[in-house]
């Protein structure tokens, strides 16, 4: 019986143009996702291998100096898009996409995409993931809204029940029927994107990823046309069940997110770059406690040194002491980073928190997250990136400060050069992509909402049953 | 409760009669109240971006501002006493007032930022300006960014019009002819001598009023903001926000009084109604973005380099060095009879500047490249009208708040022309003077916002288009009015 009822709906469904020119207009807009997606990540990494190319031709082409200035030089990173950005881009398009990396100082990841786009951006940028967690949502509302209602009026629902359908059957042959539609769609158009994205930017297939962007993207269709068909089942008249259905898409897709980003900011405001850099140069200078000056911290590194090697002067040490204390003081700037950055993080992390628990009023954040999260686009994916730039960054000026404590004299900062080969020795930073068990995680609120809501609105369609019958 | 109005006493009565049966349903002031409310939340966001913007700026300003007349008390330092010295040092060598010269240059919000934060989180509003290349200086500044905000947009005044505004015409329109004609009461209103088009005409009058009544409520709220709090005086872009706002919800009024007009019932309104909200809001506007990104490309990959400082033995050369002097001194004559010999202690320091503005000279040309190809944009956007209203409108009113790109890349060149002021005050010194005096820091520029005029064709053209479009389909819809 669910199988009749579920082939009689997709019959319905073909003979009705209405419906042919909706699933068009959605295939249409789909391939012009997709055609925009691919065409603009895979200029994004053209683009991007070739300024880290260039960059690098600009490092090794230096002359030879000393190795502090040419740390000073400095090094570029750049982001590479990943595979599943040809699906949801995420937060990647909203954050810096270059560092410069010198000694001293954490620069800021600048060039983010949304600097260089028109207003426009706003209303959302056309992705794959778009037209799954927005448009998606709608069409299927323009396919049930009416599912049992529309029925009920014609006096068709009627006719069902006395074939010997019960009326649950009926409600969830109805779910499954637009359901199925969309989910055959979804499938074939993941699949699509993973294949072009492989074949255009040469982008390594991440299978777990993308079984489970298939998996969670399910979850949400299907919440979707439960809701549709539960409404439907709840109000009689067909408009006042479609003007329902919209308003509740309105606000759980477009209204709500905004509120609780809105929320989680003014609840956990990010301090401006101005007070976060005072605050850094205050604690280099003074200490991150207020009480451990520079010159303090160089008196005490000096006199521990000549103790340690029974020496009167830094001239006697067996290595260069200002290389040493350069790095000293890379080292104790490094911890007063970590320090205020951890706090940045930190405060976009309990936004990201605040966001994840207002799922509860719409599964769209729910699914935002999680989408972003299996795309390697996430808030942990950005951060991720940054600490690795980090890390690269202390690690070649380390690099390059060892070469002047270990090979040069003390005092010949105006005269000591590096060896020919060294600048070869610092290779460009190779970011790792975390798997997606690194991720999950992180959106394991969200992914308990959508649970709760796909099993939320099933438990209210049994109820609807046993109030009905 | 009893309506007493004559139906027949046109069309005074019949807007009275319009107000009895909307005041009738208690759910109409409930939902005129939450999106009142709604207007309020937008307008408190505003208020909170432009309030930590402007404390952020005069924080930053007086710091620097302080940092340098402490700088300046040098001069004044007993030279007798070593720390007297070190400060007179300090503030006269060439080097260390390079070293220790640190400028702000802020980007003060305007009066209709309180209205519209558009991109204004995105894009740095101060930069601490030093000698060398401002552009080394420029792409290495950047405000920390808030992706997840980003990501989900402001829910501010303007948003509360672009979107909110739409949705409360809407609920309160969609089917103010479809529910007479669908539960029969419309032969009852007709045979009293109603035409459908009068009909209509009231209701949207009346939605028209209270929209009116909310949206200058809002603005009124904003202007007193900026006048008590911000001291800030009205001003014409407020003007012009307040006339782009009542544009576009008499566009929206048309189009479901276009709708309406057309006679189908409620689930076919609510379908359509529903669907243009999606289309104008969502879809065009991400559509409109993608083509003209595939239109006009924008490549970072020169500008993003920029930030690395220009170093080597080279500098060292005095044949290299005599050359960059003398090609500076092409574009300034005034140093041409001043030539700094190698000897002269200040001549590598002047090598290093006058490179560093040539450097910058050059770079003008691509940064002015890439800014132009973001502009163009941002242009198009604003006068694509005709087929996506809601962004270009959206894109009139950051432009109007001056917190788009063009707004952004307008204080970045006031803030070139600053650096190149401080240039001005500071180069005398180096090629004439061999030091710093009290003088030349007198003569070092202060930095004060200049907010454009935002008032330009596009806007009014955007205007004006929106205006001839809501004509059209009130014009429309009345001729099919009449023919029902």
């Amino acid at each position: 019986m669910l199988y009749k009822i579920i082939n009689n709906e997709w019959l319905q469904w073909k003979r009705d143009s209405r419906m042919k020119w909706l699933l068009l207009f959605l295939l249409l807009i789909s391939m012009l996702a997709l055609w925009h997606q691919l065409s603009f990540q895979s200029n994004l990494a053209t683009i991007r291998l070739n300024a880290q190319e260039s960059s690098r031709k600009e490092w090794l082409a230096q002359e030879l100096k000393h190795p502090h200035m040419a740390a000073h030089f400095g090094n570029y990173a750049y982001k590479k898009p990943s595979m599943l950005h040809c699906f949801d881009p995420g937060l990647s398009i909203y954050t810096g996409t270059s560092v410069y990396m010198e000694p001293h100082r954490q620069n800021d990841f600048l060039f983010s995409k949304s600097q260089e786009s028109d207003t426009g951006m706003r209303f959302g940028w056309l992705s794959p993931a778009l037209i799954c967690q927005l448009i998606l949502p709608l069409l299927i509302i323009l396919f049930s809204f009416n599912a049992i209602n529309g029925e009920k009026n014609i006096g068709t629902l009627a006719l069902l029940l006395s074939q010997g359908a019960s009326y649950r059957q009926i409600l969830f042959a109805k779910t499954i029927a637009v359901f199925l539609l969309f989910e055959i769609f979804f499938t074939g158009y993941l699949f699509l994107i993973a294949a072009s994205a492989h074949q255009f930017i040469y982008a390594a297939a991440d299978t777990p990823a993308i079984f489970y962007v298939w998996l969670t993207y399910s979850l949400y269709f299907f919440c979707w046309s439960l809701l549709g068909v539960f409404v439907s089942s709840k109000i009689n008249n067909v408009g006042s069940s479609m003007a329902l259905l919209l308003l509740i898409w309105m606000c759980t897709n477009v209204i709500i997110p905004r509120v609780s980003a809105n929320l989680a900011e003014n609840m956990y405001p990010v301090i401006s770059n101005y007070q976060f850099k005072k605050e850094i140069s205050e604690a280099v200078s003074k200490g991150l406690d207020g009480h451990n000056s520079s010159d303090k911290r160089a008196m005490k590194i000096e006199k521990e040194m000549l103790a340690k090697y029974k020496v009167d002067s830094v001239q006697q040490l067996p290595f260069n002491f200002e290389g040493f204390i350069m790095q000293q003081s890379e080292d104790y700037t490094s911890k007063v980073y970590d320090h205020y950055f951890g706090a940045v993080f930190q405060s976009l992390k309990n936004q990201k928190k605040v966001q994840a628990w207002s799922a509860v009023f719409s599964p769209f954040i729910a699914i935002r997250n999680v989408s972003m999260a299996g795309c390697n686009a996430s808030l942990e994916s950005e951060i991720d990136f940054q600490l690795q730039a980090e890390n690269y960054r202390r690690g070649f000026v380390q690099n390059m400060n060892n070469d002047m404590k270990d090979k040069s004299a003390y005092g010949t900062f105006e005269t000591y050069r590096v060896d020919k080969n060294k600048y070869a020795e610092i290779k460009d930073l190779q970011v790792d992509s975390r798997p997606l068990a690194w991720e999950i995680p992180s959106v394991l609120i969200e992914t308990i909402w959508l649970l709760v809501w796909a099993t939320g609105l099933l438990l209210l369609m049994l109820w609807s049953r046993k109030k009905k019958l | 409760m009893k309506n007493n109005t004559n139906f027949t006493d046109k069309p005074t009565g019949l807007l009275k009669t319009q107000y009895w049966l909307f005041t009738k349903q208690k759910s109409n002031f409930i939902l005129l109240l939450v999106f009142l409310l709604a207007g309020f939340y937008g307008l408190y966001q505003g208020y909170t971006f432009k309030q930590k913007q402007t404390s952020t700026i005069n924080t930053f300003r007086s710091d620097k501002i302080k940092n340098l007349t402490e700088l300046i008390k040098g001069f004044d330092a007993d030279t007798s006493k070593p720390a007297g010295k070190a400060a007179y040092e300090k503030v006269s060598g060439l080097l260390s007032s390079n070293w220790n010269t640190i400028l702000p240059a802020y980007k003060m919000p305007n009066s209709t930022a309180i209205f519209a934060i558009g991109q204004g989180d995105v894009f740095p509003y101060y930069y601490t300006i030093k000698l060398e290349s401002f552009f080394m200086q420029l792409f290495k500044q950047g405000e920390i960014s808030n992706p997840l905000r980003s990501l989900s947009g402001h829910f501010d005044t303007s948003f509360w019009i672009i979107f909110l505004l739409p949705l409360l015409i809407i609920v309160l329109c969609f089917n103010t002819l479809a529910a007479e004609l669908d539960n029969g009461n419309w032969r009852l209103i007709n045979s009293q001598g109603i035409t459908a088009k009068t009909w209509l005409d009231t209701k949207y009058l009346l939605i028209a009023i209270s929209i009116e009544i909310l949206l200058t409520a809002i603005c009124l709220t904003g202007i007193l903001i900026n006048y008590f709090h911000f001291n800030q005086l009205p001003s014409t872009t407020d003007f012009l926000f307040f006339i782009g706002a009542n544009l576009y919800f008499v566009f929206w009024l048309t189009i479901l009084y276009f709708i309406n007009s057309l006679g189908k019932n409620t689930s076919y309104n609510a379908l359509c109604s529903g669907m243009v909200w999606t289309m104008l809001c969502i879809v065009l506007p991400t559509l409109t973005t993608m083509v003209i990104e595939k239109t006009i490309a924008v490549d970072n990959t020169k500008i993003s380099r920029m930030s690395r400082r220009p170093q080597g033995s080279k500098f060292e050369d005095t044949t290299f060095g005599i050359k960059i002097i003398q090609q500076y001194v092409v574009s300034r004559p005034q140093y041409k009879n001043n030539i700094l010999s190698p000897s002269n202690p200040a001549f590598s320091f002047a090598v290093y500047n006058t490179f560093h503005e040539l450097m910058d000279d050059s770079n003008t040309v691509t940064v002015n490249i890439y800014f132009t190809a973001i502009e163009r944009r941002q242009q198009y956007t604003n006068l694509s009208t005709l087929i996506n209203p809601a962004a270009a409108l959206d894109g009139n009113f950051d432009r109007l708040a001056e917190n788009d790109a063009v707004g952004n890349h307008q204080f970045i060149w006031q803030t070139k022309a600053f650096h190149k002021a401080l240039h001005e005050a500071y180069f005398p010194a180096l090629f004439f003077d061999g030091q710093l005096t009290k003088k030349r820091y007198a003569d070092f520029p202060v930095f004060t916002t200049q907010n454009y005029s935002a008032i330009s064709t596009t806007f009014f053209l955007n205007f004006l288009l929106l205006a001839a479009i809501s004509w059209l389909l009130y014009f429309i819809g009345s001729r099919n009015l009449e023919k029902l």
